[in-house]
């Protein structure tokens, strides 16, 4: 198991033995992901017969003009906008309070950090049509809650009306996700050494200026991959809102990813639905580096 | 069930006269079509067969029961109602050979056209079948060139399911037929204080398209011409058809949770009395019976439509492309067997499904048979039921056309626009042909 | 400012907490608690009573009689009509627990040693290039996984593994593989380094030091990795619908949904019976997180 090595070419030696070891991923990434996405390119510029036997006939753009032409496509990226932002905070932001407050010590912590995970173990799918039960206007638990609460005084049909359909929407899907943000933030507290703590306190430093100046610098990587991971989830969810509205009423939920489905599996417009999903992928990068980069200016920053 | 008396006897003796001409003209034809099936019983391999998930020991059992008659064996697969045309398309697509396969009728010319699926024409005994169906239902699995693209899976009607004492409380003394006395019907339910939202409908996306033409046939309206040109545009009634159901739904006779509820859960209302009346196909009566809340044993069928018609659903059965012709002739065996009589002649595969779930099968023999009689619960009337089938219902020829699941796929945005007040019914009119006629124009969003 | 001390009372500083704050402390506990459990309480308390009382208006979070008819009906379909009715709901909703687990617990161990080497080496041993594989993993991320899943399909016919849990266990890296290296890549970059230093002056190769050195510490790392990438594959639904008979557990549960028939108490059971094996497997494996971590903390 051991490796000699000169001292002369130790760096170029680790170099070497890091390019090895993060070999079979690479190779893994490509094969997986980047043949089928080179495919999903060419099936975008083409207008692919839905029976697969070929590319069909080269088209050029004109895929990508039906879709930035369509009324359809533009309410679709509003409302998967509007899901993302509110996914991408309210995820982050609960998963980093439901964090800071298991990382307390308190009589039943163990219990409480299992609670965590429960939601974190239920499938997408699972979650779209639990929450399309329980948010039910007439079976549903939460309208008794409400009701029972005295915080709404009669039975609401919340996935009947446009606005509360998405609301509803990104809490079921927040529901799962803050719980995966949490558990990740939670594991970054982890590694905080008390001594930080320690010395800020007695630097007279209060509350906020801890939270700022201690625990957001040192949660930095971890909070900005977990917001990066968030916002890639929201451009991509498809289960949740697939079991739970299908993306109505009307097109109030109609997600970007919804409309792929519906493109590729229902009416087999390949060439459409590819071009689509450029688009769709497209997005989430752009989103997802724009973050990245926030994160390599703050490191560079300390 | 109550029917118009007139109208049943009138019916029952038009359709005894086309038993009589059928068996006269085609009686001979059958015996042979039907024995046929032991001729070929040289295939030896192995059937694959695509299934969605209904009842799927119930498949199993038939399947089974097939192959123990000498049959060759069936490899089934089942897969989920909701991802069944992502999943088969993706498969066919990818290269999969499926001897025989579960579709739903408007994808069924689509999957010919993609070369999935293969015509039936000149199969042994494929012309007896057909001739044993109702005339009504021959549109879905015929086309209009005259090849046949399908048999029967299972079929349906809409009817209005109505909670008989409810309408008695509100002093209603004709089970209404028209969307105008549904409506009416329904405000005096909603006055006598019956039911606050009396009338459900399974009015999710996919769904709506289903009652785009159930309503526009209940006032007497077609809605695509034989070449599937989009007409109801030209129609002058059809703004009353929108008009209505925006009406239902803004005044709240529907509850506005129909938008996105199940159909189970929509049953379950019906049996526990939160509403009187319940449009869909005629089987929900068996659900509504079988959740025995305190409403049910009050709910009935009626037919819908009054003088003119409802629409009779269906999904459908495929045969795949098959090179070998041994494999072909046994896969077409499976399908008569599954999707008309088994090989003495008997509805064993329909009459369990009757007896499961309540569902038909599009054949006049099919309801005077005594296996099935005594399959259906006694609170079925199947004279009516045939009668609906048979004089009462069309089937859309539009539907199994292959740009059809595209017009499909956009039709319940559209209505569901209308229904939250985001379009007028005549803005509806146009954005509905508008879609009708870019689904047949290639693609778009 | 009681919620100060609800976030800041340092690890082990139980006894320095003031009564304002222990109530805040577990106030927000409780608000914690409601927000998880209530949907999982709604869904316990659906799969244990009939339809009936479901549809008497006004769900009661603590029903007045319970029955497990539900749990009968899915897995023997004994319940006389009113249930589900299918007996080959239940006979398949066992295997299908059991193949999931099987999908998952294979990726977890093969994402792990692939995605492990590759973050910690893009941590500790960066090579020309680096940096933008790294920005690769994340790229590859955002590719919608229904849009390729055509491709994968043809792929996986010709190999010869469609219906089988290898479809999924090969398929499955395209959601996790580029999550796990970004998660470990991230967790190997918090650990500090003198350890490997102290290693490396020491005389022990490379691997030796991974091996003896780095892998104990980064235990809890290791642990919360795999538990996220055995979630993700125990989550996922679309491709074994696709590549599937329904293999795993997500399409059977949707199954459950289709128009002729549809029976939420029946769906609860299933979902509840479901969802265990991933809550039992956490909880304990959680457990091994909090153990190591605090471990880690009391030093």
């Amino acid at each position: 198991m051991t490796t000699s090595y000169s001292n002369g070419s130790l760096v170029r030696d680790d170099a070497w033995f890091g390019f090895k070891m993060s070999s079979v991923a690479a190779f893994m990434m490509a094969a997986l992901l980047v043949i089928p996405s080179a495919l999903t390119v060419i099936y975008s510029l083409h207008n692919v017969p839905a029976n697969g036997s070929s590319f069909g006939e080269f088209v050029g753009f004109r895929n990508y003009e039906i879709i930035f032409t369509s009324s359809v496509f533009w309410r679709s990226v509003w409302v998967t906008l509007v899901f993302s932002v509110g996914f991408v905070v309210l995820s982050t932001v609960i998963g980093f309070a439901m964090a800071l407050l298991l990382n307390q010590n308190f009589f039943g912590r163990g219990v409480a950090r299992a609670l965590l995970i429960i939601p974190w173990a239920t499938p997408w799918l699972v979650i779209g049509i639990l929450w399309k039960w329980y948010a039910d206007g007439s079976v549903g638990g939460l309208n008794a809650l409400l009701v029972g609460l005295g915080l709404t005084s009669e039975y609401k049909n919340f996935l009947a009306d446009p606005n509360t359909a998405l609301f509803i929407a990104i809490i079921a899907a927040v529901w799962r996700q803050a719980s995966f943000a949490g558990i990740l933030l939670l594991a970054g507290l982890q590694t905080l050494p008390s001594e930080l703590y320690e010395a800020a306190e007695l630097d007279g430093a209060n509350w906020l200026q801890r939270l700022q100046n201690v625990t957001i610098p040192w949660l930095r990587p971890v909070l900005i991959t977990v917001t990066v991971l968030n916002i890639i989830y929201a451009f991509l969810q498809f289960d949740v809102i697939f079991a739970m509205t299908q993306g109505g009423p009307g097109d109030a939920t109609q997600v970007l990813s919804v409309l792929i489905y519906r493109q590729l599996f229902v009416v087999t417009q390949i060439g459409l639905g590819s071009a689509l999903a450029v688009v769709l992928g497209v997005a989430a990068l752009i989103g997802g580096l724009v973050t990245v980069k926030l994160l390599y200016r703050g490191e560079s920053a300390t | 069930m109550t029917i118009d008396h007139n109208k049943t006897r009138t019916g029952m003796d038009r359709r005894s006269f086309l038993r009589g001409s059928t068996a006269a003209a085609l009686g001979l034809a059958i015996v042979p079509g039907l024995m046929s099936s032991t001729a070929h019983a040289a295939f030896d391999g192995t059937l694959d067969m695509l299934a969605w998930d209904f009842q799927p020991d119930m498949i199993k059992v038939l399947v089974e029961d097939w192959t123990a008659q000498g049959n060759a064996g069936v490899d089934l697969a089942v897969i989920p109602n909701v991802g069944y045309s992502p999943a088969i398309q993706t498969r066919l697509r990818g290269g999969d050979r499926i001897d025989l396969f579960y579709n739903f009728a408007y994808n069924s010319q689509k999957f010919i056209d993609e070369g999935w699926a293969t015509t039936l024409n000149g199969l042994p005994g494929v012309d007896d079948l057909l001739a044993d169906m109702f005339e009504s239902a021959r549109a879905r699995h015929v086309n209009a060139a005259g090849d046949i693209i399908s048999i029967p899976y299972f079929s349906a009607v809409h009817t209005l399911h109505y909670n008989e004492s409810y309408l008695a409380e509100a002093g209603i003394e004709n089970v209404p037929a028209t969307l105008a006395e549904i409506y009416d019907a329904s405000v005096k339910l909603r006055e006598a204080g019956v039911a606050e939202a009396p009338y459900l409908a399974y009015w999710v996306k996919e769904f709506c398209e289903e009652y785009l033409h159930t309503y526009l046939l209940n006032e007497g309206i077609e809605a695509f011409d034989a070449a599937g040109k989009p007409i109801f545009g030209d129609d002058p009634r059809t703004v009353g058809v929108f008009e209505w159901w925006q009406k239902m739904y803004r005044e709240g006779l529907a509850p506005s949770s129909v938008l996105t509820d199940d159909p189970g859960k929509l049953s379950n209302e019906m049996a526990q009395g939160s509403a009187a009346f319940y449009v869909l196909h005629h089987y929900f009566l068996t659900s509504i019976r079988a959740l025995e809340g305190p409403q049910s044993a009050n709910v009935k069928l009626a037919p819908i439509g009054g003088d003119n018609y409802t629409l009779q659903i269906g999904e459908v059965l495929q045969l795949g492309q098959i090179d070998d012709e041994e494999r072909r002739l046994a896969a077409w065996d499976l399908a008569k067997y599954y999707g008309w009589k088994d090989s003495e002649g008997k509805f064993t595969v329909f009459r369990s499904w009757a007896e499961a779930a309540g569902l038909a099968a599009p054949y006049p023999g099919f309801f005077t048979d005594p296996d099935v009689i005594a399959a259906f619960a006694d609170y079925y009337d199947l004279d009516g039921l045939s009668e609906i089938f048979d004089s009462g219902s069309k089937v859309v020829p539009a539907r199994t056309m292959p740009w059809y699941p595209d017009f499909q796929a956009r039709v319940g945005d559209v209505i569901h626009a209308m229904l939250l007040g985001q379009a007028t019914p005549q803005e509806t009119v146009d954005a509905l042909t508008a879609a009708a006629n870019a689904a047949q124009s290639g693609p778009s969003l | 400012m009681t919620i100060r001390s609800l976030f800041f009372g340092k690890p082990g500083g139980r006894g320095s907490r003031s009564l304002a704050q222990s109530i805040a402390l577990y106030g927000a506990l409780i608000v914690f608690a409601l927000w998880i459990l209530l949907p999982v309480w709604y869904l316990v308390v659906s799969s244990l009573i009939t339809p009936q009382q479901l549809g008497s208006r006004s769900f009661s979070f603590f029903p007045s009689s319970i029955t497990f008819d539900n749990y009968l009906s899915v897995l023997t379909g004994s319940t006389g009509g009113a249930g589900f009715g299918s007996t080959d709901v239940g006979a398949r909703l066992l295997p299908a627990i059991g193949q999931s687990f099987f999908v998952s617990a294979v990726l977890v161990v093969l994402n792990l040693l692939v995605a492990g080497s590759a973050a910690y080496a893009l941590s500790r041993y960066p090579f020309p290039g680096s940096r933008q594989f790294e920005l690769a993993v994340i790229a590859t991320r955002v590719v919608p996984a229904i849009a390729i899943i055509g491709p994968f399909f043809v792929a996986f016919r010709v190999i010869g593994v469609l219906n089988s849990p290898w479809a999924l266990i090969i398929s499955y890296n395209v959601f996790t593989l580029p999550l796990a290296i970004m998660i470990l890549k991230n967790y190997f970059d918090q650990m500090p380094r003198e350890i490997e230093e102290a290693a490396k002056i020491d005389g022990a190769g490379r691997l030796l030091t991974l091996w003896i050195i780095i892998l104990p510490i980064a235990k809890p790392g290791l642990v919360a990795a795999g538990v996220l990438i055995f979630l993700e594959a125990w989550s996922e639904f679309f491709y074994s619908l696709v590549l599937t008979n329904q293999l795993t557990v997500p399409p059977l549960l949707a199954g459950f949904q289709s128009v002729q028939q549809f029976n939420w108490n029946a769906l609860a059971a299933a979902t509840v019976m479901s969802m265990l094996p991933p809550v039992l497997l956490v909880m304990i494996f959680q457990r091994n997180v909090v153990g190591s971590l605090t471990a880690g903390v009391g030093k």
